[in-house]
């Protein structure tokens, strides 16, 4: 209300004091009162302060709402964060815990094997393969519990590379070697090529991991048929490249296998966490390569890493 | 003669899984679930070549006996095994080597055969 009201000439300063009216409702607040409505000069300066005041109560409405919404979303931001965190935790902390009883069972059914060979018995043979069963089965939980850890490990940022000269070659040769010695009768025959000297700067038990999982899942998708293994050289990078001719990948799952917890297949007919192509992916990135699959439904499944042979790398993912 | 092991974990199965492996490897093995107790029997005469050494134990942990170890005129001559599930831990002072769980019993196998191999501990007595 200006000095002296809007009695004496309702039409000077109207404007003006509208314009401050105007400037206090954007600052969320008005001095506008019930008095000055009563005491309005005229209809049309009661109308114009009915409708600024209904303005400031609207615009304080929506604000209201505008903020409990923020205040929503902020909340549920934090309980997104705090979920995965807790997730994370979860799984070092799970991973962790599992360690001692699989080193326990791991030591008891060595040393048993070991003991059973010893003192022969009239079962020994059931028995040793028995024990061979359990020490399969523990290998697995540890492979299991690895994965998990790893996934951990990339999540905070803590994969750490030790990089030594490898020969890519020499190094895949012995991956296939042993499959080729675990593996149990009606196996896929696994077809292994390399060029001569494919060296570089890796983390050889690294990679070893990147191959393991290929050639595992050649073994585990690819239908029993045979698949080739192959190790190139093409400039300053070497090439690692697992061909099956399994059931292959559909086209809007090829990008997908490589995602966390993702699968191609269903885990009502294969079992695994769908970690495996998504850790390898992380550790190929972090030694700066790619690694990529051409595949159709049906059709088997082709998956090359590319790796530099030298590169500065940060030691970390 | 044969080497002569102790171990010191707090949990009695791994401990006497180790132990088992150990003894059928031709070691002497003495087994203590608390590293204070061991400490005393080391310092007061029990005989060793080796130690295979827990991180985490609730009386005395790892890092603890192994600042205790470098004091002991005694129990500095004898190398130390750490065994643990903690990722990328700092080696404590006069630990020879850390074994991270789970581990392949060959692995420790060749790990203690190296240990034992070191002219620190072939020198002694």
């Amino acid at each position: 209300m200006p000095p002296g009201g809007y009695g004496a000439d309702p039409n000077i300063g109207v404007i003006g004091d509208v314009l401050r009216h105007l400037a206090e409702i954007g600052a969320g607040r008005t001095s506008i009162t019930d008095a000055d409505l009563a005491n309005a000069p005229s209809d049309l300066i009661r109308e114009l302060l009915v409708g600024l005041l209904t303005l400031h109560e609207d615009l304080h409405y929506e604000r209201g709402l505008r903020a409990g919404a923020e205040q929503q979303s902020d909340g549920l931001v934090a309980d997104l964060r705090a979920a995965v965190a807790a997730r994370d935790e979860f799984l070092s902390v799970a991973s962790h815990e599992l360690r001692t009883p699989l080193t326990t069972l791991r030591l008891v059914t060595t040393t048993l094997a070991r003991a059973l060979a010893h003192s022969p018995s009239e079962n020994g043979s059931d028995l040793a393969r028995q024990i061979a069963v359990i020490n399969r089965q523990v290998v697995r939980l540890e492979t299991l519990t690895a994965a998990l850890l790893d996934v951990s490990r990339i999540t905070s940022g803590r994969l750490a590379l030790h990089l030594e000269p490898v020969d890519l070659g020499v190094l895949v040769h012995e991956i296939v070697n042993r499959f080729r010695a675990d593996q149990t009768e009606g196996a896929p025959l696994i077809e292994f090529q390399s060029d001569s000297s494919v060296t570089g700067q890796w983390d050889p038990s690294r990679i070893d991991q990147v191959a393991s999982n290929l050639i595992a899942n050649a073994v585990s998708y690819g239908k029993g048929a045979p698949f080739q293994v192959s190790v190139h050289a093409v400039g300053d990078a070497a090439r690692l490249i697992v061909r099956d001719e399994g059931i292959g990948i559909a086209a809007d799952q090829r990008l997908r296998i490589f995602e966390r917890f993702e699968r191609a297949v269903s885990s009502s007919n294969y079992s695994g966490l769908g970690l495996g192509l998504w850790i390898a992916k992380q550790i190929v990135d972090a030694h700066g390569g790619q690694i990529e699959v051409d595949s159709e439904l049906g059709r088997g499944a082709t998956f090359t890493v590319t790796l530099p042979r030298s590169r500065a790398i940060d030691g970390s993912a | 003669m044969d080497a002569r092991i102790v171990v010191i974990d707090d949990d009695a199965d791994l401990r006497k899984a180790l132990c088992w492996m150990l003894r059928l490897d031709g070691f002497e093995v003495s087994e203590f679930s608390d590293a204070t107790e061991a400490i005393s029997r080391i310092e007061g005469g029990l005989p060793a070549d080796l130690i295979l050494l827990d991180l985490m134990m609730p009386r005395m942990n790892g890092w603890e006996f192994c600042t205790y170890r470098a004091q002991s005129s005694v129990l500095t001559k004898v190398p130390v095994i750490m065994i643990t599930a903690r990722q990328s831990i700092v080696p404590p002072t006069g630990v020879s080597e850390i074994l991270l769980k789970p581990f392949d019993p060959q692995l420790l196998q060749a790990v203690i055969a190296r240990t034992l191999a070191r002219p620190s501990v072939s020198g002694q007595e």
